[in-house]
């Protein structure tokens, strides 16, 4: 009975993939948001973060029929996020003459980001601030410790799940997340 | 709630609402943005194309080279057949006619 029930359910499992791979506007419309976030909180730029979420999609796109449903679609989708951004940090730094500054004029980041009327001004200035704080510290961590970071803290996602995003053992992951709460925290701090 | 915590959760808020709001592009206009541009393709295939020059230049020196060389020494191996034929000579040609006798 048990197998007859695995199987059922992964063929199940296949169709609902294969449903989900074929209307693939719906793919981008469901995982946007999350793989729009995730890169801008990495990249911090508005247009390179479109550019490659965009990426993102096609490459998904161009790849959809290796995709054979190991992992969930979000962490395949993630995957390629990662690994698109951590080229764009390899070609910045061979493309010296082209860099921008990645860092964004000072509240220009986090302009308009918070409802307007839940909380009075001067809230709004701290909370501001204090979201600016988080966010040059974090891109001051090296590569895998700022994936690692945004990972857990932005995508909420466990040890497990990052492991299988980054390809790093659930030891690593917890050694990176542990030395960047530690860099973050220490550089908060220190900007209040 | 400590400062850090608190700036971590507004942090992770902000990045949600940008996610929200940020414009969700079709596949159509994903696939249509990463079509290379007829300029970028010409471009490529000038380069490729002046990459392959340069590269054929020191293939073709080469070659010519080799050529040289072979010819060189066929010509040194005929001429010392010719020389090895007149050394292995038992007289000389003008005393060949007496030596028949």
């Amino acid at each position: 009975m048990q197998p007859l029930a695995t199987s059922r359910l992964f063929a199940v499992e296949t169709q609902v993939r294969e449903l989900a791979l074929a209307d693939f506007d719906a793919v981008i419309r469901l995982y946007w948001p999350r793989i729009f976030r995730f890169v801008l909180a990495s990249v911090r730029d508005h247009d390179v973060a479109q550019t490659l979420a965009q990426d993102c999609f096609f490459k998904a796109h161009q790849n959809r029929a290796r995709f054979r449903g190991e992992a969930s679609l979000q962490t395949w989708l993630m995957q390629i996020a990662v690994n698109l951004v951590r080229d764009h940090a390899r070609n910045r730094r061979f493309q010296f003459w082209k860099r921008v500054p990645s860092e964004p004029a000072e509240g220009e980041g986090v302009r308009n980001w918070l409802a307007d009327g839940e909380i009075n001004p001067e809230q709004k200035v701290l909370v501001k601030e204090r979201v600016a704080a988080v966010w040059s510290a974090t891109a001051q961590l090296p590569e895998r410790q700022r994936t690692v970071f945004l990972l857990r803290f932005v995508e909420d996602m466990d040890l497990l799940e990052i492991a299988a995003v980054t390809g790093l053992k659930e030891g690593s992951v917890k050694v990176h997340l542990f030395r960047a709460v530690r860099r973050v925290r220490a550089k908060v701090g220190r900007s209040k | 709630m400590s400062e850090f915590r608190k700036g971590l959760a507004e942090f992770r808020a902000a990045m949600h609402e940008e996610g929200e709001r940020s414009r969700v592009p079709s596949l159509q206009e994903i696939l249509e943005r990463r079509q290379p541009a007829p300029v970028l393709q010409f471009r490529w295939a000038v380069a490729a194309m002046v990459a392959l020059t340069l590269g054929a230049v020191p293939v073709y020196r080469d070659t010519q080279q080799r050529q040289r060389e072979a010819d060189q020494e066929r010509a040194d191996v005929l001429l010392m057949d010719k020389v090895n034929a007149a050394l292995s000579r038992p007289v000389p040609r003008a005393l060949a006619a007496l030596m028949g006798n």
